[in-house]
This record gives structure tokens, sequence and C-alpha cells, in this order.
């Protein structure tokens, strides 16, 4: 394979003309950013690297994160929260462009979600205090991913913004949301409130054997692992939540339609093992069955370029488990490189080393001189 | 076993759950010590629940799926969301004539796979069919799990089900699955670290909280990836290698510090056990027992 990293020249959207490295190019032509990888990988900081850089070469930024890491907020000057935060740079950095990031906190997300689509201020009031709902938006991780989606959305086509960074959930599941956007959508799609539920619901009134007859062994096969108490106030919240469902599932379709634009960049964050190398290419593999196609992979905490120099010139015998290291990490790159162009063929696509980082990068002086890694590929 | 924190962890638990930051070396130190047990005689089955399959080919076998996959007396299995459903129904609750109803319509899935929780709660239940009701059962489950928030989930699932308001026959066996996570003497968890600042702050965050808010107990840190000072060859050199390895345990030193100091500090957990085990710079596939011992039985602990 021709590695593109050796080549300054690759082209990319209309600004392919600006020098700068491939990693610019892509942050000075795109309007979207997605960033994905498994847990563990440094995935929050690359995107609030590539953010930063982004804001360097004169953007408006606006940077989603689904998994805050609270040091990181906290070295940015932000508190966690759904709204954009600007971020203050110091004089001395020299940022023209600017930086808004908002670090989503699930309840608060999920909570300003359902006062926006709740038919009622009234409504929006019995599923706040409802305990299933209570718990579904505290527990569940499918609708944190889904209102970030609904963010971006907003956000991409605000034109207060040149460009919108989305830093996905860590866990292997990370894409479930870009195929289904919302686990409750399957819900309507599968009439599941309208043909089941709602008889339970009016059960309240009409009592139990009114919903065994209508549909017996289905209704008592559920009842018998839930209990029917559990099914009707399930139901009811559901029904509740109903109209929140359909909005959620109208932003839906617009944001699968804004991910498929060619302005829409995949980057794939990746560390050098096996074990996240092999989560890595598994992931690559679900996003290009969904339609998607990656642009670069940025390959985290590498042993730094002197170092390997140094390994490749010294006494073989002496500092194994460095030479151990350096030899494995080869082997996972190359091996992912291949993985990933096995499953979208010939598209070109860059890919990066970051060093890894002796100083701790979660400081503002930190996070700069380690975004500045970024214009260097 | 070859070291005494290893056997102190193992002996007379039946249930290991291994948590911790991501990609730091939970499946690798979760599958170490199920090889070790194994091998000093236990019936021990290793089980993870991940989309991507990481036991099978550390451990060299292939086909590792919602089934037990038995070879000698280490099992291995990769218990899903549908497969757990499906268990519940069939050798938890004895309904096999409820299998087809419920496990094969769509509408009947989309249903549970919203219910809030439900995921969890059907994988803590297949866990304790598998410690405390299966016919043959192991020794020793280990459970290599979510990495900390998710598992904070996890174990926060019995307690919003049991206060949800619900009722039937969920409700009774998640309080006896929640009882049972919660005595030590049977269940034990473990925390996964590397000797980094932002991870051991993050550790000090949340293992208060995992105390507080979960039934379960962590028992053992193992702080993975600790360069040992002696593998400083050439200290006085000025290449890049050596001056890579010195920052690196300085960074590890300061963090190693922070932490004890951060446990003491705590009450709730101030009685958890740390252990440093080394830095092997990678790690092959499929994993050797040697390299299991080299890794588990240098541990050493702080306490």
């Amino acid at each position: 394979m021709n590695d593109p990293t050796t080549s300054n020249q690759h082209s990319m959207g209309s600004d392919s003309l600006i020098p700068g490295t491939i990693v610019e190019t892509m942050l000075r032509s795109q309007r979207v950013i997605v960033v994905i990888g498994a847990g563990g990988v440094g995935k929050t900081t690359s995107s609030v690297a590539l953010a930063i850089h982004a804001a360097r070469l004169g953007r408006k930024v606006a940077l989603l994160s689904i998994d805050p890491a609270k040091r990181l907020a906290a070295a940015l000057g932000i508190e966690l929260g759904h709204e954009l935060r600007p971020v203050v740079f110091p004089e001395s950095a020299k940022i023209p462009g600017s930086l808004a990031a908002a670090m989503l906190d699930q309840k608060a997300v999920f909570d300003g979600m359902v006062k926006k689509h709740a038919p009622s201020p009234h409504i929006a009031d019995r599923i706040l205090r409802d305990p299933l709902y209570i718990a579904a938006s505290t527990n569940l991780s499918g609708p944190l991913e889904y209102m970030a989606l609904a963010r971006l959305q907003e956000l991409a086509e605000s034109a207060e913004w040149d460009l919108v960074i989305l830093d996905t959930p860590p866990d292997s599941h990370a894409l479930d949301f870009l195929a289904r956007p919302n686990v409750l959508s399957g819900f309507v799609e599968n009439k599941v409130v309208s043909r089941l539920l709602k008889p339970v619901v009016l059960a309240g009134r009409a009592g139990l054997g009114r919903v065994m007859a209508l549909s017996e062994k289905l209704m008592g096969g559920i009842t018998s692992v839930t209990g029917f108490g559990a099914l009707r106030s399930f139901g009811e919240f559901v029904l509740l939540m109903q109209e929140v469902i359909d909005g959620f599932h109208r932003t839906g379709e617009r944001v699968l339609e804004i991910l498929k634009r060619n302005s829409t960049s995949f980057v794939l964050v990746a560390a050098p093992h096996k074990a996240a190398a092999r989560a890595a290419a598994a992931l690559t593999k679900e996003l290009v069955q969904m339609g998607y196609k990656l642009d670069g992979i940025v390959f985290n905490r590498c042993l730094p370029e002197p170092v390997i120099a140094d390994l490749n010139t010294s006494d073989p015998d002496k500092n194994t488990i460095l030479r151990t290291r350096a030899k494995a990490e080869d082997a996972v790159v190359q091996s992912l490189k291949t993985e990933v162009t096995k499953s979208q063929g010939d598209r070109t696509m860059w890919n990066i080393r970051i060093e890894d980082q002796t100083a701790d990068i979660h400081s503002m002086k930190g996070i700069l001189d380690f975004s500045e890694l970024y214009g260097r590929h | 076993m070859s070291s005494d924190w290893a056997r102190r962890l193992t002996s007379n638990r039946r249930f290991i759950l291994v948590t911790g930051k991501g990609g730091i070396g939970k499946t690798l130190l979760a599958s170490s010590l199920a090889l070790l047990a194994a091998r000093s005689g236990l019936r021990v089955l290793l089980v993870e629940q991940s989309a991507v399959g990481q036991i099978g080919p550390l451990l060299g076998r292939d086909g590792v799926s919602h089934e037990e996959n038995w070879e000698g007396n280490l099992g291995l299995a990769n218990f899903t969301a549908g497969g757990n459903f499906k268990d519940f129904i069939t050798k938890h609750l004895m309904k096999s004539n409820l299998l087809e109803v419920l496990v094969a319509n769509k509408m009947v899935h989309s249903f549970f796979t919203a219910i809030p929780g439900f995921a969890e709660l059907m994988l803590l239940g297949r866990i304790y069919y598998a410690v405390n009701l299966a016919k043959n059962p192991p020794d020793l489950v280990i459970m290599d799990s979510y990495a900390s928030g998710h598992f904070l989930s996890l174990m926060t699932t019995p307690d919003a089900v049991i206060n949800s308001g619900l009722a039937g026959p969920i409700i009774q066996q998640t309080q006896k699955v929640k009882e049972w996570l919660a005595d030590s003497g049977q269940c034990a968890t473990i925390y996964i670290a590397t000797p980094e600042d932002l991870v051991v702050s993050e550790a000090l965050d949340f293992l208060p909280v995992l105390e507080s808010r979960s039934p379960v107990h962590v028992d053992t840190i193992l702080m993975n990836r600790c360069v040992k000072h002696s593998s400083l060859e050439n200290v006085y050199s000025e290449n890049a290698a050596n001056i890579f390895l010195q920052e690196r345990i300085k960074r590890q030193d300061k963090a190693l510090d922070t932490l004890r100091i951060g446990l003491k500090s705590r009450d709730s957990v101030k009685n958890i056990a740390v252990v440093c085990l080394p830095e092997l710079g990678a790690i092959e596939e499929p994993l050797k027992y040697d390299t299991v011992v080299s890794l588990l039985a240098e541990g050493v602990d702080q306490v």
C-alpha cells in the first residue's frame, strides 16, 4: 500500500491548494468530523486536539464530546454541560479561530429533549417524574448518543460554525446509533406501541382479561417474565414518550443525511496493540457496512521516532521491553492498515502516528502543545 | 498458585468481576487470572460480554460464543444480550414453552431491548445462573466486564429495577442477585489501572462512587504495566530510549504515590489492596502460561 502520510499533497475538498499537511487539509475543508474508536485509545484527547488545531487554522469550531474526561474539561476551563461553552485560549497561543465545546451529560441532555419534544409542559413534567424515565435517562446509553446526533444536526446546519467535531462514545456498540439512531424508534417502526402496549394501558380501566383476549399467548408470555405491573408502567411510559420519540425520529433521518455528505469525514483513533486494533478493525467494518467510509487513522501512543532510532542503533540485548513494544507496534499498525483497506477497498486513506507523551497533556499548555502534533502530519 | 495475592483473590471466591478504564489490560488480566486458577486445578469459566470477541484470539481458541466452550478445566463464553434473554426464560425461569412466543417475536424483541436496564439485568441473571443454579457449576467464574462508567450502570441496575415500582418474578430475582453480588466472601471486584496521572485520578473519583452506589466491593487494584526500576539499563547514558524510560518511571512513581495517599484518605476504599504488575512491552497471542506467570507472579502487595 502506498503510504499517504509521506505525501502532503493529497487532495481533499476545494481548499487543497492551500499548503498544509493532510490532516490540516481535512480540518480546513470539512464541515463535520466524526471521531470513532474503541475505549481507552485517547479518542477524546484526539478530538480536542483536532478541534484546537482547526481553530489554529482560523476556523470556528464546535466540539461535542459524549464521554467527557473531567480533567480534560477542567484543562479547557469549561464546565460539563449541554450548552456549548467558549474555550478561552491564552493570548500567547495566537489562535485566530475559535472553539466552543459541549461535554454532554446524559440526564441534562435527555431532559432538554423531552422538554423540547413533549406536546405540552404538563406532559413533559409527567415524563420527567416517571420512575422508568428517571432510570432510563441516567442509565441508558443509547439516548445520549442519539442526543449528540441531534445536537450535531443543529450545529452543522447553523452558519455560526465552520466545523463540528463529534467525539463518539467509547464502547464497542459505538456505531449502533449510526445505524439506528434510537432504540426507541424501533418502537415506532414495529408498531409496538399501538399493537402491544395500548391494550395494556387501557386494561387499567378494562381489566386484565380483556388484554389477554387481545393477544393471549404473547401477553401472557411477557407478563409472566416482567409481571403485569411492569408491562403497564412501561406501556404508560412509552405512550407518554410517543411524541418525544416521533420528534427524535424525524431528527434522526436528517442527521443520517448530513453524515453521508462529502463534507463529513470519519476519523478512526487506534492504539498500537493487538486488542485495540482488533476492536478498531471491527468498528471500521461495521462503519463500511453502514455505507460510510473512513478518511484517516490516528495511531495514538506510538513510541517516539527518536526512541525507535535509538533502539535500532544500540545493543540489541538492552532495553528489551521497549524493543518488544516497538516490534509489536509496527506489526499492529501494518495489520490494521491492511484490514481497513480490505474493508473499504482502494479508497485513499491517510494515517498518522502520534507519539506517546511523557508530559501531562491534561492542562491548557499540555493540550495546546499536544494539538500542534496534528499540524506535523 | 504462584503468588500470594492471586491465591488470596481466587480461593473460596465463586465470582470475580474485572473492570477498569478502557484499553488498559482488563481482558489480558482477567484471562491471565483464569489461566492461572485453571492450572492450579479449579474449574474456571471466563466470560466476556463484547461485540468484538477478545478472549478467543487472546487464548488461541476459535468459536467462543454464547455457549460455554470447555477445554480441560477452562471454559470460555461470550454472553450476548439475546442469548442472556433466551437463557433467562429457558434456564432461570424454566419456561421453555415461552421461548418461541417471546424470543422469536420481533415486536417482543423490540419491546425488551427498549426497557431501561433490561439487557443489564439479563446479564446479571445469566451470571447468577452460571454460578448458583447450573447443574455442574464451575468452581470460579471470572467476568471480563465493562469499562468503569458502563460497569457502574450495570451494577446500579438492580437498585434501579427494585426501586422502579415494578413487580413480578423480575423483582424477586433481582433482589436475590443483588444480595449475592454484595457478599464479598463469594464475589470480588478487581479494578485494573495503569500508573498514569489521569488513570489514577479517575480511579480515585470512581471507586468511592462504585462503593456507595452499587452492591459490589472492590478487593484489589491491579496496576498494570509498571516499569521496574531495574530495567533502566545504562541509566547514565543520554540516549532517547533511556530518557523515555526514566520519564516514564518518574511519572509512574508519582502516580503510585497519589493512588496510595488517595485511597488512605477515603474511608470506603482504604482497605483496597494495590498490586503492581510488570510492563512486558507487548503480549504475544496466544497467551502462554509462562507469560501469565511472569505477569502475575511478580505482583507485589503494596499494603
